[in-house]
């Protein structure tokens, strides 16, 4: 591979990661307990913006040509973690206003709402993340350390996003495969006879909004890292609408399904206009994805509401044709609990 | 010396006492106010004025899910399945399932909580096979017929171990063949101690597993005794016999 | 003092434009149970109309006829078409919210993409000044505030008075039962997403009447205050849409004036988590129980 080539790879592969994280987050809050964040880019802008602060320095740093609040020169993970740290207050502040005894598409709405806002407020404040210029010339992590090329820096970047992944897959897929997954499936199902069998549906929603803001901090924060720069325009509320889509067409509620989405929506269709010739007025091609991503969602939402790859079935054998690994009887069938 | 009873006045100063240990139905013409009645005793409605006695204790106001954590269950008029479930997952959801609900337990992995499901798992297996429902235990929920589906939230309720079941027409919609399961069921709760409300319009099931019987009307409670003394109340007959 | 009673008078215009458009908004979701985020694209696609024929030198006052005649197509069009279409296919509530934001996206960019990225601006001949108690109005303004007093009165005496009023509300509170009593309710329902159309497309002009010139996303940006609005008034309660397009549109002016008008919005969002805090259910509004979705 030539190392143009080399470089493009490994950038679009730690795009996929940060869109793995993100849609991996909001099918928790969307696809397995039916939480309709639409204000979920907000907790990923948050957590860019926190990790691009306290990776940058004090803002006086660089000439001081940009103007932000909590300036600080934070070794490698530690934004990460506090990014996330962030993520997971600001969701938990939002959620135990926005959840409350509300109808759920109105809890939708509180949060698009608040996306919306959250926009104005970070570019018209100049003083906290320097407003509409938004943050720049963020270093990459341990760059300084490795000593590594640029190029193979960026295939070491590719592993540490990598680990995040994975470590978000695991943790993801352990509350999904527990009986808690099963407790927030049946909050989705239907919420009153969740609540009638002693789930407090209000506390089960605000957990997945918190671990969805977490994890949505730390997809910006690991973003942000990479690419140096963040200001209000990678974040207009719309971009939620791209993760939606990404979960609705790969399979709310599959993991796998969620990533195959991931790699549809915002990796391929985000890149597509890159290879086709530019075409129309200015802003054309770009206005056509989004159209593109609109009629998408619509034509899975139906013809194929499941999405590509459907939710699993998770199936105990209690009726003896498959029997259970674990449930005492002979196996004829290996079948695992859950997903 | 009663342990569980609840006691109200609600709708339109509608007041009685459910017995512990009994199986009470509620009985009333359409509108009478019999399901607003279960709505307001398992939480989900708070009445106007008036109160709510579970245990002794007051509980309006008391959220539904602290009022099933405390023993008081109920089902719903319409179907109310979770149907992206399986029938089994269904029942293991109406278990108490104390390990593997909380968010640490989970993260802690299967070893933590497989002891607790199994069990449940257990139960569920019993349950299914007495209902006749083995079958399907693997089905998505949503894809059963009604009265199955009616079915499930019943075995989804008795998985949650109540002391006190508010059962809100559990045989409406049920196949005839399958009401005799219904009713052993419900006799084998009371023998296990669980106190039993249930709105029921079969008058003739009503005579043949309940003790006592609470007729209401336009939101009142117009009587309250065994069901050969309603026979006789002259205004039980105008109001629900007669016509 | 003056600064106070100035912001004032603009926050009874942008009041006025709110109420318009919360109003329809509120209705739309209060009957149909449809929470409809393409409303914002339906404002900017009917000020769009109103500009092409306003571009080609009819009078505003026409823009604003033919801006309230094509919301009352469109929107019971894309009801009929769009909306019906995923309710049949068993789309619930929640999955209706994300149809109608594909909508708005496919909508948006659409009028994006063919017009391109302009700013398009209102001829308007220019207006005098009226000034009464320390409020400038100029008659403009005077004449949106008309505009919105006439449609909410009218909007009134149709829900209180007339039969299409009664069913309207029997509609809204159990559809199978006002089914039963004989009323027909998909006409019930047609008429709503055509009244409510047409106060969308009465907003979506309005509102450009009074910023004179708009964007592909105006309509779509001003959806942040209906929604606001609505809520703080209490969703699906027509008369708390009105009150609440008051409060938010007042305070955000006045705030505009006293802290920066680029965070006149954020106001308007602060009122809302207050509100939502001490009244989820909103000024007016009773806790609603989710139900099916009707078209």
């Amino acid at each position: 591979m030539s190392s143009a080539l080399q470089f493009y790879m490994s950038t679009l592969l730690v795009y996929l990661g940060v869109s793995l994280i993100a849609c991996w987050a909001l099918n928790l809050q969307i696809g397995v307990t039916g939480v309709l964040n639409l204000g979920f880019i907000v907790f990923q802008a948050l957590g860019a913006y926190t990790a691009a602060v306290l990776t940058l320095g004090p803002d006086t740093s660089n000439g001081g040509f940009q103007h932000y609040v909590f300036g600080a020169e934070l070794p490698f993970p530690v934004p990460l973690l506090a990014a996330a740290g962030v993520g997971a207050l600001a969701s938990a502040g939002l959620g135990s206003i926005g959840l409350r005894r509300l109808r759920s598409d109105y809890q939708a709405m509180v949060f698009l709402v608040a996306a919306i806002i959250a926009t104005d407020v970070a570019t018209n404040v100049t003083g906290l993340v320097n407003g509409a210029a938004g943050l720049s010339l963020v270093p990459q992590p341990l760059s300084a350390n490795v000593g590594l090329s640029p190029l193979d820096y960026q295939w070491f970047y590719v592993g540490l996003m990598a680990i995040l992944c994975a470590v978000a897959f695991l943790l993801i897929r352990r509350l999904t495969l527990s009986p808690l997954g099963r407790s927030l499936r049946a909050v989705r199902d239907h919420e009153d006879a969740a609540e009638a069998l002693g789930y407090n549906v209000y506390r089960l929603r605000l957990m997945v909004v918190v671990i969805g803001g977490a994890l949505a901090a730390v997809s910006g924060a690991a973003l942000v890292e990479f690419i140096g720069s963040w200001g209000p325009g990678s974040w207009f509320y719309q971009e939620t609408f791209v993760y939606l889509a990404a979960v609705i067409i790969g399979g709310s509620g599959n993991n796998i399904g969620v990533a195959l989405g991931a790699l549809i929506v915002p990796v391929a269709l985000n890149e597509l206009p890159r290879f086709i010739p530019d075409f129309g007025g200015p802003g054309f091609v770009d206005a056509m994805r989004w159209v593109v991503i609109g009629v998408a969602i619509l034509v899975f939402l139906y013809f194929r509401p499941q999405g590509i790859i459907p939710e699993k079935r998770n199936r105990f054998g209690l009726a003896g044709t498959v029997r259970h690994r674990w449930s005492g009887l002979a196996t004829r069938a290996r079948v695992r609990l859950g997903r | 010396m009663s342990r569980a009873f609840a006691g109200i006045h609600a709708i339109n100063d509608a007041s009685f006492r459910v017995e512990a240990g009994a199986v009470t139905a509620l009985i009333g013409p359409n509108g009478a106010g019999k399901s607003t009645m279960c709505s307001v005793i398992s939480g989900f409605l708070r009445p106007d004025r008036g109160s709510v006695l579970y245990d002794g204790e007051e509980i309006v106001g008391c959220s539904p899910h602290r009022l099933a954590a405390r023993g008081l269950l109920r089902t719903f008029q319409t179907s109310s399945e979770f149907p992206r479930l399986t029938v089994t997952e269904n029942l293991l959801a109406g278990a108490r399932a104390d390990r593997g609900t909380t968010l640490i337990g989970a993260l802690l992995g299967r070893r933590y909580w497989i002891a607790e499901e199994r069990a449940n798992l257990e139960r569920a297996r019993v349950l299914l096979m007495s209902f006749e429902l083995l079958n399907v235990a693997d089905q998505m929920a949503g894809m059963l017929s009604g009265g199955q589906k009616r079915l499930v939230e019943l075995m989804r309720a008795i998985m949650a171990r109540p002391r006190f079941l508010v059962l809100d027409e559990p045989l409406a919609g049920i196949h005839p063949a399958t009401v005799e399961s219904v009713i052993a069921a419900i006799q084998r709760l009371r023998s296990d101690g669980v106190t039993v409300l249930m709105i029921e319009h079969n008058l003739g099931v009503v005579e043949r597993i309940c003790d006592r019987v609470i007729v209401m009307a336009n939101g009142s409670v117009i009587a309250n005794g065994r069901m050969h003394e309603l026979r006789q109340n002259p205004e039980v007959i105008d109001a629900y016999f007669g016509n | 003092m003056d600064r106070l009673v100035g912001a004032f008078g603009f926050g009874l215009v942008t009041a006025s434009i709110l109420a318009i458009a919360a109003v329809a908004f509120t209705l739309q979701f209060g009957i149909t149970n449809i929470l409809n985020l393409a409303f914002g694209e339906i404002m900017t696609l009917c000020a769009y109309i109103g500009y092409l024929l306003n571009a080609a030198g009819a009078s505003v006052w026409l823009a604003l006829v033919v801006g309230a005649v094509a919301g009352a197509v469109f929107s019971a069009l894309l009801n009929r078409t769009i909306y019906a279409l995923f309710v049949r296919r068993g789309t619930a509530l929640w999955g209706m919210v994300i149809v109608t934001i594909a909508v708005a996206l496919i909508m948006q960019n659409t009028l994006l993409g063919l017009a391109g990225p302009h700013n398009f601006t209102y001829t308007i001949p220019p207006a005098t000044t009226f000034r009464f108690a320390g409020l400038i109005l100029t008659s403009l303004q005077l004449e949106i505030i008309g505009v919105a007093i006439v449609a909410m009165l009218t909007l009134h005496m149709m829900l209180r008075y007339t039969r299409l009023g009664k069913a309207m509300r029997a509609t809204a509170s159990d559809p199978a039962l006002a089914q039963s009593c004989g009323i027909n309710a998909s006409r019930v329902i047609d008429l709503v997403w055509i009244i409510s159309g047409a106060l969308c497309g009465i907003a979506g002009v309005t509102l450009v009447m009074n910023t004179v010139s708009f964007t592909a996303s105006t309509g779509s940006d001003f959806l942040v205050v209906i929604i606001a609005a609505a809520i703080v008034g209490g969703v699906g309660a027509p008369y708390g849409a009105m009150l609440g397009a008051l409060l938010v549109g007042v305070t955000s002016e006045v705030a505009a004036v006293y802290v920066n008008a680029s965070l006149k919005n954020v106001f308007a969002f602060a009122l809302l988590l207050v509100v939502l805090l001490i009244r989820p259910q909103g000024f007016i509004g009773r806790a609603r129980v989710a139900k099916g979705v009707v078209t």
